[in-house]
């Protein structure tokens, strides 16, 4: 007879220091600020730490910047790239503070720019910054298909970054460089001039970096870190009662932070103007000026209609596949029920190869699903409520730049294990995995223009 | 929804939510972590939650989300040193709890949601979004592996 497996002897029963940790979470907790910004200004928070060295000249400073190509292609930039690198060398310094537009690109769709901010200052500098896009009249413009910033993949935009101290014997740098970039919309091209406006506040604070002690407060991610190098943390800081990370926040090397939290615009700019911390210190500003941009030069490839694709009872319609200086864009609805229970389950990703074979869609930006269809309910979690009536799931997908766009494409589709293989593994693995499992495998070669 | 009742249905949660994000984390260390990031989401963004009465729904699902990113920023940067360097809980059964662990993270999180916190698979298929049948195939087949691994181990004693 089979034994009946008592399931709630399989966890351990809650800490006390569970419970207590998230009363004091709860306790934190405050009121939200009022919405105070307009739909299309992006306001990216990322707060910085600097503890300067004093009197150190700008020009001395280790600039972490290594060129606007070789951050967005990797892998080698498209010649058609290069030609539509612009170098601004814009600077705007105040109160020991310099920003600078070092570089940006602006293929007639999107816009990719490289900037600065350096510290001669001895104290420790926070900064946000904001992002305007504006018609020649002043008035804003719209961007609803992508935007991402900052170039480290382990601090997204939004997030809290940190920079260089001198403790223990390691030197950072006193300066970063960060990366935007925006998609237009077809539609949504601007038709004139337009501006680019890039803002950086600043704040100081009293608040003291100091060294972690404490490895039982911190997660496995962090005491993995400890092991390796010191670590330092800023203390005490109530940024904590929105975004809790900061006090594990390596602040001598932006590379070595082991966790980021996308917290939103709101959250991040509540943190500065509840935590009553931060004293503003100063405002720097560039604009850099625009042209409507040729979007005919972009040598967009794509697949030049809609088609739905039939794997035995499994239909996946592609409704958008396609490769520009950015990346790869795709758009596909897929059913949500097939061939119940044994049968094949698709994976939210599919293999993107080019005509020799190579997988394209190995730096993924950006992935969403959504449900359809579904009741518009509003705000970010709708879809939890509303998919009882759904029958399709609609995929956008965004994937990393390529240094050459495919004239034909294969698509590999998988069951679910390849997500968790191109997450880990990247997109050769996947494609391993994807070759001693054919029997798990459904493809399609399609034709771009 | 106030902050008096948002601490309160939170807490009265904690149990659920423990459990959940140890199924995911297996460290309670993270699982401190994994909470709280996915309360104060929850409180930033609780304008989105229309219904108040799904609260405890909405609250589940988020610490998921919280809970799968974690894992995921886990699993790039330390893949290999991880498993060395999480604490043990012993559970009340520690065999089911380290054949259930061994399960991947599919499989284990549907049925410790479905066998210990009590959701029905329809209610899992809309928390975790996906179609009811593979709710229902991972379900079955995470039993069924929960079983063999716990017959290995009776096996191999």
């Amino acid at each position: 007879m089979k034994k009946e497996i008592q399931y709630a002897n399989a966890l351990p029963q809650m800490p006390e220091a569970f419970y207590k940790n998230m009363t004091e979470t709860l306790k934190e907790l405050e009121e939200p600020m009022k919405k105070r910004y307009k739909a299309v200004t992006i306001l990216v928070a990322a707060l910085i730490v600097a503890l300067m060295m004093a009197g150190v000249a700008f020009a001395a400073m280790q600039v972490v910047h290594s060129g606007l190509l070789d951050r967005l292609f990797p892998k080698g930039a498209p010649s058609e790239a290069e030609k539509m690198v612009v170098s601004d060398a814009l600077s705007n310094e105040r109160d020991g503070l310099k920003l600078t537009m070092n570089e940006h690109l602006y293929d007639g769709r999107n816009i990719h720019l490289d900037w600065t901010v350096e510290s001669a200052r001895d104290d420790t500098v926070y900064y946000l910054t904001n992002y305007q896009l504006k018609n020649a009249d002043g008035s804003p413009l719209t961007i609803s298909q992508w935007s991402s910033y900052e170039s480290n993949p382990d601090l997204g935009g939004g997030t809290l970054t940190a920079l260089n101290l001198t403790l223990d014997g390691i030197t950072g740098a006193k300066a970063y460089s960060g990366i935007a970039s925006f998609g237009f919309m077809e539609d949504e091209v601007p038709k004139g001039p337009w501006t680019f406006t890039l803002d950086v506040y600043a704040y100081t604070t009293d608040l003291t970096p100091v060294a972690v002690n404490d490895p039982d407060e911190l997660s496995n991610g962090q005491i993995l870190q400890l092991s390796k190098k010191r670590q330092l943390a800023i203390q005490g800081c109530q940024f904590g009662s929105i975004n809790r990370y900061p006090e594990y926040v390596a602040v001598h090397d932006a590379s070595a932070v082991s966790r980021s939290y996308s917290l939103g615009v709101p959250a991040s700019v509540k943190a500065h103007d509840t935590c009553g911390l931060l004293k503003p210190l100063t405002h720097l500003s560039v604009t850099i000026n625009l042209d409507p941009g040729d979007a005919s030069n972009l040598k967009i490839k794509r697949l030049p209609a809609p088609q739905t694709l039939t794997f035995g009872d499994l239909t996946i319609h592609i409704e958008k596949l396609e490769f520009d200086l950015a990346g790869i864009h795709t758009s596909y609805i897929v059913p949500l029920e097939y061939n119940e229970p044994d049968g094949f389950v698709l994976s939210e990703r599919f293999l993107i190869l080019d005509q020799d074979g190579t997988p394209l869609n190995d730096a993924l930006t950006g992935i969403s699903g959504s449900w359809s269809p579904v009741k518009e309910e509003g705000g970010a979690f709708q879809e939890v409520f509303d998919r009882h009536d759904a029958t399709h799931m609609r995929i956008d997908e965004g994937g990393g730049s390529v240094s050459k766009q495919p004239d034909a494409i294969t698509l590999i589709w998988m069951t679910p294990e390849i997500d968790g293989v191109l997450w880990r593994g990247g997109a050769e693995k996947a494609l391993e995995y994807a070759n001693q499992h054919p029997e798990q495998r459904m493809e399609a070669n399609l034709a771009l223009n | 929804m106030d902050k008096s009742e948002f601490e309160q249905r939170s807490l009265a949660m904690a149990q659920r939510l423990y459990r959940i994000a140890y199924t995911i984390l297996y460290s309670d260390a993270d699982c401190k972590d994994a909470v709280s990031e996915a309360l104060l989401r929850a409180w930033v963004s609780r304008s989105a939650l229309r219904n108040p009465a799904l609260f405890e729904t909405w609250l589940v699902r988020i610490l998921i989300n919280t809970g799968r990113d974690m894992l995921k920023k886990r699993s790039t940067l330390y893949s290999s040193e991880l498993s060395d360097a999480i604490p043990a809980q012993e559970p009340p059964d520690p065999a089911l709890g380290a054949a259930l662990q061994s399960l991947e993270l599919k499989y284990r999180l549907i049925i410790t949601m479905h066998h210990i916190e009590g959701y029905s698979l329809k209610e899992i298929a809309v928390l975790l979004k996906l179609p009811l049948s593979t709710v229902k195939w991972r379900l079955h087949a995470g039993r069924r592996m929960l079983r063999d691994r716990l017959t290995e181990g009776d096996d191999a004693q």
